[in-house]
């Protein structure tokens, strides 16, 4: 077996980044673990003893059950979808030397620079019953009734995406730009047409570009708790706002941290996952 | 790296001088208060603190969160607490003072303590209701020109899709299904009715809320007809020129009491009490019903009529349906699971 | 294996010609070296002939056929990076399939193949390292045998040994050659060492500018250089300016810089102004034999061991400086008076020229 330099070449891209999300999202939770083996009565509080039962309930229980499968799925879909659409994004942005190319940069980079509140109110207007896009599709009567773009799947989808796509894109353009031109040249000068080189050689070589990028993506999604809390609401719960919940309105800690511990395990569980299925994506490629 | 740390422990060195410096001279002048954000804060600003300020020459800062974020904020700084005084609605005080956070109040400082109603006063004296409010109902008379009367109007298939109610973890949520239960042979030991009924509900209803200013943004874009709301926040938004109206329904609205309290532990617990009185005292109990249409607790406080009937005032008090807190603080844990499955999906 | 021939090829950047009608035309299997200064055009020739760039006039034509417009997938030539360009991801063996595989060639067939252009650059047992695990020199091979293994029409190869250490270089230059001859392919490669392009071509294209100066066989191009600048780049020269004085026998008497008397083979009117050109090694020391039309007293100003040769900076009565390179089996010290002499035909007679650097 070779050695592996595009791992390290990946890890190189994680580490400013990613080991400061680590480090600030590892630490906060390992504290929590105490807490997290603590029963909790209502009305009176935290209690005295040990006892397993919160990680029980967050793991057998049906209704945590379906919100941690919707969390992990929502972080894979967002994780694609910000995949599909900043890959050809970062694409032109890496290789065009056109004058839009600034013009470009900016309309990705812009969302980063308003405030994340803002943003997510920009998608209520938007998304609402009575929003934007309600109304043009009824206007252009392509639907009878309004939509609900809100408080579900699709109204969470569109707002993250739109939110970490710069995330995505940024790491992405980092990793493109550092594909020597004269390799995709060669495939080309050797029979390759522009599908070929993009499937042999530049999507190969953009693969750790794409591993961080999805972790990265991935992590800020299930961990994500303003925008689902505002578009995601009362009715439509993932994990991050259960814990808010159970932290800040019922004043569960025990609970709120036994479900943190879990997220957590499951991010860490599918980053290794993850490393590890790019590991053989690159043998084979 | 050598630099960097020693530069780290310089700066934290310095701030740690700065804080000691700032908690040393502000000791006895500072009062800091957590309390609920928005026209609320500003109205507790205009009839408490600035008036209290002026009296004592003590500093007033706000500290804002809603019940539950001030009781957390008492638990995470058990005995050593950044705040004098908490503002908590009567459920999150009662679990708050069964956790041992909260402090007694000594009676000889509260001139005002004897005025008050003695069901807002807590028998230990560690939670003092300071004002009355309710959940009532909210509707648009521009849309609505018979309006519901009753809880059990709201069920009514004309408000099929124009309805928003507030989410079990908001004070409205809780209070709705209490209701609910009630109108339907239940009680607040027995909420199965309830939930059935908000079961039934659940296709008239828009939105859950989780945070009362919502609903002034779901009426001004015409998403709802009407809310299960706050009698005061109904005053407080028509008066800036949203199209709201209050119903207090003919089967009584459900009572609410926001208290306020001193942590154990508080630095200026003399000044907190102080502060408090004047909270209490039938000045600032006027002020704040002209302000907030906050219900006082002063029983001497006289309103004038068009603003007595606007608010929960001695008779309408006495009909208010106010549910015992220890029970919905110990049953609010198993109702928000059930309504998480049953109502919020 | 096939003929190239570019006719008025043109490129522009901006207001910057790169390249400025170029026109060449390179017999089968002859080997062709575009030389020149950097920035001279010749890469953006040899891209413009893969099809990575596409001219703004002029064709490219290869075998008779026009390819101007063809993609470079679709031309079927083999190219050789100065970064040689491998595939980092990939190993040898699929480095050098890579081009079968696009040409959809079947697997036993891909490994025989894999394996003879191994073995032409000699690395054999090669096939499952990956490049970052291979010297420049391997690297350079394997980047040699994916670009022949698909048996292009034409070998194209962009300053092949520039990254290479001095005794490697050498040792390479030699394999090109050999493979090339072995192979008979039609070859341009380009380079800015016009040693390496006097050694490796049959044919050499000297480039100024975006334009060819001249092309010719390496002797050709080195004994006949056409103006100045290709005396001046191709070989080591001395150039002086002279003013004809008189002429007799087809031979031309003129005084040089600081009034030197020189006598060279050629022919023009008394009074012109023209430009000598001579080499370093015609610049001889010590006893002239009498047919020497050209002796003079100097000064070793500088001296310089070279291994085989010794380089001298002479200076010559009335300030004139030469540089001369001789043998070292004779060295001449600093300060150390010597007779420099060389006959008339060891000068050349540059064509008179307008423009000039």
């Amino acid at each position: 077996m070779p050695e592996r330099r595009w791992d390290l070449t990946g890890l190189g891209l994680l580490s400013p980044l990613l080991l400061l999300l680590l480090f600030a999202f590892l630490l906060p939770v390992a504290a929590l673990i105490p807490t997290s083996l603590r029963p909790y009565v209502a009305g009176t509080g935290v209690g005295e003893g040990l006892t397993l039962g919160h990680y029980a309930k967050a793991l057998t229980d049906s209704f945590y059950l379906e919100i941690i499968l919707r969390t992990v799925g929502l972080g894979f879909v967002v994780t694609l979808l910000t995949l599909v659409i900043g890959y050809p994004l970062a694409y032109v942005l890496a290789r065009s030397t056109s004058r839009w190319r600034h013009w470009l940069t900016l309309l990705v980079v812009f969302p980063l620079l308003l405030n994340l509140v803002v943003r997510t109110f920009g998608w209520i207007a938007l998304l609402a019953r009575r929003g934007l896009v309600n109304q043009w599709l009824i206007g252009l009567g392509l639907a009878e009734e309004p939509l609900r773009l809100m408080f579900n799947f699709t109204g969470l989808l569109i707002g993250l995406t739109h939110i970490f796509l710069p995330f995505m894109v940024l790491v992405l353009v980092a990793v493109i730009q550092n594909i020597p031109r004269e390799v995709e040249d060669a495939a080309r000068t050797l029979g390759a047409g522009f599908w070929a080189v993009f499937a042999r050689v530049t999507l190969p070589l953009s693969a750790p570009g794409i591993l961080s990028g999805s972790i990265l993506v991935f992590v800020l999604t299930i961990s994500a708790l303003v925008t689902p809390r505002l578009l995601g609401g009362p009715t439509y719960k993932v994990m991050s706002t259960l814990i808010y919940e159970q932290f800040l309105q019922l004043l569960n800690w025990p609970a709120g941290s036994a479900m943190a511990v879990v997220m957590t395990l499951i991010v860490l569980a599918l980053i290794l996952l993850g490393t590890r299925l790019a590991r053989r994506w690159e043998a084979r490629a | 790296m050598g630099r960097f740390r020693r530069s780290l422990a310089a700066t934290a060195m310095a701030a740690g001088l700065l804080a000691g410096a700032a908690a040393t001279t502000a000791r006895s002048q500072e009062l800091n208060v957590a309390l609920f954000g928005g026209s609320f804060a500003e109205n507790v600003r205009t009839c408490v603190a600035e008036p209290f300020q002026r009296a004592t020459g003590a500093r007033v800062n706000f500290v804002l969160g809603n019940s539950v974020q001030n009781a957390a904020r008492l638990r995470a700084t058990r005995g050593r607490p950044d705040v004098d005084i908490a503002y908590m609605d009567l459920q999150v005080a009662v679990q708050a003072k069964n956790e041992g956070l909260l402090d007694q109040v000594d009676a000889a400082r509260l001139t005002n303590l004897p005025d008050i109603y003695p069901s807002a006063v807590d028998p230990d004296r560690r939670w003092i209701g300071f004002m009355y409010s309710s959940t009532a109902i909210a509707y648009n008379p521009r849309e609505l020109r018979n309006p519901p009367q009753a809880w059990a109007d709201l069920w009514s298939p004309s408000l099929r899709g124009k309805l928003a109610i507030g989410d079990i973890t908001a004070t409205s949520g809780q209070h709705f299904l209490i209701a609910a239960a009630r109108i339907n042979g239940g009680s607040v030991e027995n909420v199965e009715p309830g939930f059935r009924a908000i079961r039934d509900l659940r296709p008239h209803v828009v939105t859950l809320y989780t945070q009362a200013d919502q609903v002034v943004q779901l009426i001004e874009r015409g998403d709802i007809a009407a809310a299960v709301w706050f009698s005061d926040r109904v005053g407080a938004a028509a008066r800036s020129g949203v199209p709201v109206a209050v119903v207090f329904p003919r089967e009584g609205a459900v009572g609410i009491l926001p208290t306020f309290s001193i942590p154990i532990g508080a630095r200026s617990k003399a000044l907190a009490e102080q502060y408090m009185d004047r909270a209490l005292g039938a000045e600032a109990q006027r002020c704040f019903a002209e302000r907030q249409f906050a219900g006082p607790t002063n029983r001497r406080v006289e309103l004038p009529d068009e603003l007595a009937r606007l608010v929960p005032y001695r008779e309408s008090v006495e009909r208010m349906y106010f549910p015992p807190p220890e029970i919905v603080a110990r049953s609010l844990p198993a109702w928000t699971e059930r309504w998480n499955r049953e109502i919020a999906r | 294996m096939a003929t190239v021939s570019l006719r008025g090829l043109t490129k522009r950047y901006g207001a910057a010609v790169a390249v400025a009608g170029v026109d060449l035309a390179i017999a089968e299997s002859e080997m062709v070296a575009l030389v020149g200064p950097s920035g001279c055009g010749k890469t953006t020739v040899l891209r413009m002939i893969a099809g990575l760039i596409e001219p703004d006039a002029g064709q490219v034509l290869i075998g008779g056929a026009d390819v101007t417009r063809a993609p470079a997938h679709k031309r079927n030539l083999g190219l050789v990076f100065q970064s040689y360009a491998l595939f980092p991801h990939l190993s040898v063996f699929e480095n050098v399939a890579f081009g079968l595989r696009r040409r959809r060639v079947p697997e036993a067939e891909i490994g025989r193949r894999v394996s003879q252009a191994l073995a032409l650059v000699r690395l054999e047992g090669f096939e499952g390292r990956f490049p970052r695990q291979l010297s420049g020199g391997q690297q350079q091979r394997v980047a040699l045998a994916r670009a022949v293994v698909t048996e292009p029409r034409v070998l194209l190869l962009d300053e092949p040994l520039s990254n290479l250490d001095a005794g490697l270089r050498d040792a390479m230059r030699v394999e090109l050659r050999r493979l090339q001859q072995s192979l008979g392919i039609t070859t341009i490669f380009v380079t800015h060492d016009q040693e390496e392009a006097l050694t490796l071509a049959d044919r050499v294209a000297v480039m100024r500018a975006g334009r060819i100066e001249q092309v010719g066989a390496p002797q050709e191009v080195y004994e006949r250089p056409a103006n100045a600048f290709v005396a001046g780049f191709v070989g080591r020269t001395n150039l002086l300016d002279a003013v004809v004085v008189g002429a007799a026998d087809a031979l031309l008497h003129l005084s040089g810089p600081g009034g030197v008397p020189l006598v060279v083979r050629g022919a023009a009117p008394p009074g012109a102004r023209v430009r000598l050109a001579l080499r370093h090694e015609k610049l001889r020391l010590g006893d002239a034999p009498p047919d020497a039309a050209n002796v003079h007293l100097a000064e070793v100003a500088l001296a310089a061991f070279a291994g085989a040769q010794c380089q001298y900076l002479l200076r010559l009565p009335g300030g004139l400086e030469l540089q001369a390179e001789a043998p070292s089996n004779a060295v001449f010290p600093r300060g150390a008076q010597v007779t420099a002499w060389w006959t008339a035909d060891d000068m050349i007679l540059l064509p008179a020229e307008t423009a000039d650097a």
